[in-house]
């Protein structure tokens, strides 16, 4: 009888042991994903990245919507010669603009770069130029394309395209000026990341302009490699 | 601190002499009497039910928790995705369609060739064209070897992205393209939390960059030893994956994307 009740006993413990066992793997485990899911860095990521897909995608949806205006009138504009040429030279001319062969003038900023930079800083400070997409950028009157490059050579001098020039530069950017300021010159902009990453070796000084001019580039651009694809 | 210790000693000794005198029948005699005790089995079904509870409530709370968020957040970011493929896909799609009307024009003799010509030489240089010819491939990527402390060296940055970018400008590159993602005079390289964005697009690791030009020039300025020295420092002790080499042949696609103007 002793023995009987030993085993009950045993049978009993062990179930129950076992049942804790599980419980608590599967409350542990619980517990270690909703604190990956729940991390409040996770969400943030999450969040900014649907932001920017989302403004991403409103750009897209205006270009495509023009494209579409442009696609539905063709057969109307077609019946007027001169609207066409019309229609063709101004699209030359903003692809001129956009890939540095015309001469640009507007409101925009200037930055005045004082002290010096490594290549790697002059790179990141041209793509957060970029970044806020302005009509044209030009570093000491010569215009930035998009095969120019910078590199800061071993005695400091900045080199874009070929042409070498000494610090101080100034960078000049037509566009909004209010946007340009808020989006470069601001706690936590390109400008203020490079200038506290240098322990203050840089030093920036923005300023808002009614009017710059932006000269076109002055080299050639060739395609001795690159062919375009003919379908 | 000595009158503490005594305490300490005298306390011992006393748990020493009681286990010492201990009638383990005593104690096999009272355990028995516990275990046929129904208050046991009563104590210990409570406290199960207590943890099926707790179980039972982690459960079912799901739907009313931030999981459920975070659950939505990603189905939102899915959709946005798949949204952005699509206008892209339609952007093209209207982009040939007008290219080919307006090749239409010079055909009936509507508008001069010259001006043509103009155009897709301005599209050339714009990157509205695909373009092919040989060139060189790099690919960078994330590596596996983490080292303590330097867990960012092991990321592939949207840093290297632009200083392999700007180097193959310097090199001589015609077209370059990033996970077939065409470089245009405004195109930026931007780390967006986890993901690079380029052109308003998002990528993650791998990176393929394809460059057409000079394929000898290309190679060499970049496997010169004094440039890119952080990237090759890194892939040396294996915390990235980076590597260049050769390609005949490379089709860089067109730039594809928002640019109201042209």
């Amino acid at each position: 009888m002793k023995s009987e009740n030993k085993k009950v006993y045993t049978i009993i413990i062990s179930i129950a042991a076992f049942l804790v066992g599980i419980i608590s793997i599967k409350q542990a485990s619980a517990f270690l994903r909703s604190k990956d899911i729940l991390n409040e860095d996770n969400i943030m990521k999450l969040s900014y990245e649907i932001i920017e897909t989302a403004n991403s995608n409103f750009d897209l949806q205006e270009e495509l919507n023009r494209l579409r205006i442009k696609n539905d009138s063709f057969s109307f504009d077609i019946k007027d010669k001169n609207r066409i040429k019309e229609d063709l030279d101004t699209k030359i001319n903003n692809y001129k603009e956009a890939n540095g062969f015309n001469d640009v003038s507007g409101r925009g900023i200037d930055i005045k770069i004082e002290g010096s930079m490594v290549t790697e800083e002059i790179v990141d400070l041209i793509n957060g130029i970029r970044n806020t997409k302005p009509t044209a950028i030009g570093v000491n009157g010569q215009r930035v394309i998009y095969r120019s490059y910078f590199i800061v050579n071993k005695d400091g001098k900045l080199e874009i395209d070929g042409n070498t020039f000494d610090f101080p530069v100034v960078v000049s950017i037509v566009g909004d000026p209010d946007v340009l300021r808020k989006s470069l010159d601001r706690s936590g902009g390109i400008l203020d990341i490079l200038k506290k990453n240098s322990f203050d070796k840089i030093n920036f000084t923005v300023e808002n302009k009614d009017s710059i001019s932006i000269p076109a580039y002055s080299g050639k651009i060739d395609f001795k490699y690159a062919k375009t694809v003919s379908y | 601190m000595l009158v503490n210790k005594e305490l300490v000693k005298i306390k011992l000794k006393s748990i020493f002499r009681q286990v010492k005198d201990l009638d383990l029948d005593k104690v096999e005699r009272k355990l028995k009497k516990l275990l046929s005790s129904p208050y046991l089995y009563l104590a210990l079904g409570v406290f199960l039910g207590f943890l099926f509870t707790v179980q039972i409530r982690t459960e079912s709370s799901r739907p009313l928790t931030p999981v459920l968020f975070y659950d939505q957040l990603n189905d939102v970011k899915k959709e946005y995705k798949d949204k952005n493929e699509s206008l892209n896909n339609l952007i093209k799609q209207n982009q040939d369609e007008i290219k080919d009307k307006e090749n239409a024009l010079t055909d009936k003799n509507l508008v001069s060739k010259s001006l043509f010509d103009s155009i897709n030489e301005q599209e050339l240089v714009f990157g509205n064209t695909d373009v092919t010819g040989n060139g060189i491939v790099v690919t960078i990527s994330d590596g596996e070897y983490q080292v303590k402390d330097e867990f960012s060296k092991s990321l592939t940055h949207a840093a290297d992205l632009r200083d392999i970018v700007n180097l193959l400008w310097y090199a001589g590159a015609e077209a370059v393209s990033i996970n077939n993602e065409r470089i245009i005079y405004n195109t930026s390289i931007d780390c967006i939390v986890s993901t690079i964005m380029i052109n308003n697009n998002n990528y993650v690791p791998p990176f393929t960059v394809e460059a057409i030009g000079n394929k000898t020039g290309l190679m060499n300025t970049l496997n010169n030893s004094q440039k890119l020295e952080d990237i090759k420092k890194r892939a040396a002790k294996k915390q990235i994956n980076f590597d260049i080499k050769y390609q005949d042949d490379i089709k860089i696609e067109r730039y594809v994307g928002a640019y109201s103007k042209v």
